[in-house]
């Protein structure tokens, strides 16, 4: 097996703690493990910024404007780091499908870790025809896979301009992008890589909300 | 594959076990684990196919013993084949292993010489075609439990028969092939070895460099075993690392080699050392791993050390299928495979000495119920002794070994460094003999209950387990679980109803083991030996292989009580040597047998000595034993034998020693009504015993006769035989059925005999 993001060999560890249980299948060498960066300790409890386990600055301005019912948390998996920014550009801009495959089993541990206990549905944060097209895959949808949680891709996207070349309050402000095909009445979790500002995952969970959402949770793979 | 190949060895391991203990949970229980790995997707399916690939593989592969078809003995006296082993000369025999163009399985010869240290012909070579002239035997076999038995042992090496040839003469050679080379440079450097130096020095450098340790005393070899520090002869990693060091060193030092070539060196001076080594299991594993490191170092290639040992493993045992029934195989491989998952624990350790300390730890742990099947016995402070005793050998010995063995064509200095070694290794044995009698608590008993094993192997993994994962206090409690279990299994004769009666087979003579239920007493009515004819006295052999084997084998060390019936050696001759290792609390003897007193007084023991004779009454354990005879003295070692009457398991026993007719009939005259089911026939069925008119008068069910296999007295007398048929008793004798048996609960119980 070799590592997923710089190909040396992985050796499985072979010790009295792997004699019988084998060590788990690595995607990653511990080098290009060691690079990423899980969040551990304090973090909003809202939005999962690093720092403080009080709500956000960035949490409390959402509060003033949209219902608490739009998301009600986002739970993100890392932080945004060097080595993270690179290995997302190789994987969404470049097409290498397969490096999704090496946040397989921290997505896992950490929606164990999360504690969530409802019975929800996944929902990806979907790409525009166009855009997929492009890319090949909706990177969320692979994030979607890795969760134990049944998926149902009810969003569509229109297309725009690329979230990533608009500024902040372009964000905010801009239209839904979003059409929901059909309404869910259970719990719904949005899947995506990323968690900036929560415009996006807000504008899909209005959406799911307006239409008859109980509750809408947004699980990330970062954040940003 | 590379990762995995532990798993592909596990699995060949695990077929062998299938095989040697015939239980097929094995098989349920590899599959269950490969699935369980597969379905947690610890295990890809490549992996999964290959790993019960193996495990299918090595199940039709390994040699059953009981299933290897032995052609019969070739009638003729005239043995034609090739030499396909080392031709090895002990100062006790010369031997060499050959297979016959014509059959499957292999030929032990033997010649065993009249004086001491003989020289085999240098026509005895390795590939040479020979013609052998002398009976085809089948080896001795295992008489008595507990008992090594020869037959089989050489048929885990394929060797279905012995020619032991009358002279050397008797074996004419030719030819030989290229590995004899190195063997005669080992046979050189042997004789090299052993011109030059002190024969203490010698001895050592035999051993430690080449190989041979049959020239380290008996006595040193057996104290080394029991104290589990026999490793340290047999060349193993220890020996090989230091040797590679030292040549590697000495190339690049010397600047006799770049260190590339240096490495091609090794490459090429491993094999040949392996053979001019003697090339047993041990060296073979150590040195094909240390060869596969440099290699795959050269190739660049990166591999697990489990990888690299399970692959030498496979390539070992598919190169000879017998391999694996090799005792010092299974230690070697057990004890570094060990070691290798332990690496990460151990490299924790900063301390050396307390590593060495772990390192001990971790080798006993691993061969435990290994040391009990084998050898019977345990020293639990061998781990200490280890400790103290393995630096000493591995830090200076070996090293020193070596470096006396290139200078020895050196003047004056090799001389002053043999005596040097001489001294210095003479303290340090006479510590380890001192350790020997007074630290000595040895565990003793036979091999663990299968489930009792696969237990302790279980608790074994989560002991270390938890212990590399840093939960010390979860590892202890395994610890004590897991002495727990050792504890069980030897206190397990003290809950056990079940108690023995053991007529041991020591040839011509008498040796009587009774083990009480809940082992309440444990007796001896005799201990017989051989005579040796050239220092005039009992032989250990009796005792050595077959008394304490099989007393080993029930766990016992400490007997209640000694009967010695007469003096006669065979009778008596074992007494010596079981006073002298054993604690016996009482020993019993006639007041005419001065001549067995007298020999006692001679030698150190803490046995308190009870002269009977008729009419004492015994009490050991809460059992009874009634003094028979004798009354008064008949002036003859036989006929004041012992007579003893016992209830044991529901039946009457009656023991007679060596009486003849006329004491038969005081006994009859003083005891009319006396009860007899079993009766011990005196003097090995002699005919000057067992008058009829006595078999008549007390009637036994069963008749029990020690006796030698074709004595040269002709016991037990055909008539003797007649007339305990007629009156309908069922024999038992050893010389056909080997030891027998009376195992009971309550007062019940059946015979046994030990051969089919």
């Amino acid at each position: 097996m070799e590592c997923l993001w710089c190909q040396e060999a992985i050796m499985p560890e072979v010790n009295w703690a792997t004699l019988v249980q084998l060590s788990p299948k690595r995607s990653l060498c511990p080098g290009c493990e060691e690079e990423m960066e899980r969040i551990h300790g304090k973090r909003c409890p809202r939005c999962s910024k690093v720092g403080s386990d009080a709500v956000c600055r960035d949490c409390s301005w959402w509060e003033e404007r949209m219902p608490k019912e739009t998301l009600a948390q986002n739970y993100s998996v890392f932080s945004y780091n060097a080595r993270m920014k690179e290995m997302i550009a190789k994987w969404k801009y470049r097409g290498d499908y397969h490096l999704g495959h090496a946040f397989k089993q921290h997505v896992k541990t950490a929606f164990a870790d999360w504690n969530f206990s409802e019975e929800a549905i996944a929902v990806p944060i979907p790409l525009s025809e166009e855009r997929l097209q492009e890319r090949g895959f909706n990177q969320a949808k692979m994030l979607a896979s890795f969760l134990p949680l049944e998926t149902e891709e009810v969003l569509t996207r229109l297309h725009g301009e690329k979230q990533s070349k608009k500024t902040r309050e372009e964000r905010i402000l801009t239209e839904n992008p979003f059409v929901l095909e059909k309404a869910l009445h259970k719990p719904v979790v949005l899947v995506d890589d990323i968690y900036t500002t929560g415009t996006t995952l807000r504008h899909a969970g209005a959406l799911l909300h307006a239409l008859g959402c109980p509750a809408v949770y947004a699980f990330t793979l970062i954040r940003g | 594959m590379r990762g995995y190949w532990h798993i592909y060895a596990l699995a060949a391991a695990m077929s062998f076990l299938t095989i040697l203990v015939d239980n097929y949970w094995f098989i349920a229980g590899f599959l269950l684990w490969l699935c369980y790995l597969y379905k947690k997707e610890r295990l890809g399916k490549g992996h999964f196919v290959v790993s019960l690939a193996f495990f299918l593989f090595f199940l039709n592969y390994f040699p059953v013993l009981e299933d290897i078809k032995i052609p019969p003995p070739s009638e003729n006296l005239q043995h034609q084949g090739k030499i396909i082993s080392p031709v090895t000369t002990t100062p006790e025999k010369v031997e060499f292993i050959m297979q016959e163009s014509n059959s499957e399985t292999k030929t032990a010869v033997v010649y065993f010489p009249e004086e001491e240290s003989p020289e085999a012909p240098a026509e005895f070579a390795y590939g040479a075609s020979c013609i052998v002239q002398g009976e085809m035997e089948l080896p001795p076999e295992a008489r008595n439990p507990g008992q090594f038995d020869y037959r089989e042992y050489l048929l885990t090496k394929g060797i279905a028969y012995q020619v032991v040839v009358d002279s050397i003469d008797a074996v004419t050679c030719e030819d030989s092939s290229f590995l004899q080379r190195i063997y005669t440079l080992r046979e050189r450097l042997l004789s090299h070895v052993s011109g030059t130096f002190s024969q203490e020095t010698a001895a050592w450098m035999r051993g430690l460099v080449l190989g041979d340790d049959s020239h380290i005393s008996e006595e040193t070899i057996e104290l080394f075993q029991r104290w589990s520090l026999s490793h340290v002869l047999a060349i193993s990693g220890l020996h090989i690392g230091l040797a590679v060091g030292f040549v590697y060193f000495l190339l690049i030092k010397l600047n006799l080699f770049t260190k590339e070539k240096a490495q091609w060196f090794l490459i090429f001076f491993l094999p040949v050392y392996t053979v001019v080594a003697g090339g047993e299991p041990s060296i073979l594993r150590a040195a094909s791993m240390v060869l596969l490191f440099i290699l795959l170092n050269k190739l660049k290639v990166k591999m697990l050390p489990s990888d690299v040992i399970s692959i030498v493993f496979l390539i070992l045992i598919l190169a000879d299928s017998y391999m694996i029934y090799h005792v010092g195989f299974q230690l070697s491989f057990a004890v570094t495979f060990g070691l290798i998952l332990s690496a990460k624990l151990l490299s924790e350790t900063k301390q050396p000495f307390f590593q060495v300390l772990q390192i001990g730890f971790v080798a006993q742990l691993m061969i435990l119920p290994l040391l009990f099947a084998y050898f019977s016995l345990f020293q639990p402070l061998s781990i200490l002794l280890n400790w103290l005793v393995v630096p000493y050998f591995s830090g200076f010995v070996i090293p020193f070994m070596f470096v006396l063995l290139l200078f020895s064509p050196l003047p004056f200095l090799p001389g002053i460094m043999d005596t040097l070694f001489v001294r210095l290794n003479e303290l340090v044995i006479d510590m380890i003999a001192w350790v020997d009698v007074n630290f000595s608590y040895p565990w003793i008993m036979g091999s663990l209950p299968l489930i009792f094993a696969v237990l302790y192997y279980v608790l074994l993994y989560f002991l270390m387990k938890y212990l590399q994962e840093g939960k010390p206090d979860m590892s202890f409690k395994y610890g004590i679980a897991i002495t727990a279990v050792v504890i069980a299994v030897m206190l397990k004769p003290y809950f056990s109803p079940e108690g023995r009666v053991t007529m041991l087979d020591i040839g011509q003579g008498d040796s009587f083991v009774i083990e009480l239920p809940y082992r309440s007493g444990v007796m001896l009515i005799d201990a017989g030996s051989k005579y040796s004819f050239t220092d005039m006295q009992p032989t250990e052999n009796v005792y050595e292989q077959i008394i304490k084997p099989y007393l080993y084998s029930r766990g016992i060390r400490e007997i209640d009580a000694v009967f010695i019936t007469h003096e006669d050696i065979d009778h008596a001759g074992s007494l010596r040597f079981i006073l002298e290792e054993m604690h016996v609390e009482n020993l019993f003897i006639s007041p005419h047998n001065q001549t067995t007193l007298k020999q006692i007084q001679k030698s150190e023991h803490d046995t308190t000595v009870q002269v009977i004779d008729q009419g004492d009454q015994l009490t050991i354990g809460s059992h009874r034993f009634e003094v028979l005879a004798p009354e008064e003295d008949q002036r003859s070692a036989n006929e004041n034998s012992l007579v003893l009457h016992s209830q044991i398991g529901g039946k009457d026993w009656l023991f007679t020693g060596d009486i003849g007719s006329s004491q038969e009939r005081v006994l009859i005259q003083k005891y009319p009504n006396l009860p007899v089911d079993v009766l011990k026939v005196a003097h090995h069925g002699s005919n000057t015993s067992t008058d009829p008119s006595f078999l008549e008068h007390i009637s036994p069910e069963f008749a029990l006769i020690p006796v030698g296999v074709e004595n040269q007295f002709g016991h037990p007398a055909p008539d003797v035989v007649e007339a305990i048929e007629k009156e309908g008793a069922v024999i038992l004798r050893t010389d056909i059925d080997g030891a027998v048996q009376y195992k009971f609960i309550g007062s019940e119980g059946t015979f046994y005999r030990y051969l089919p």
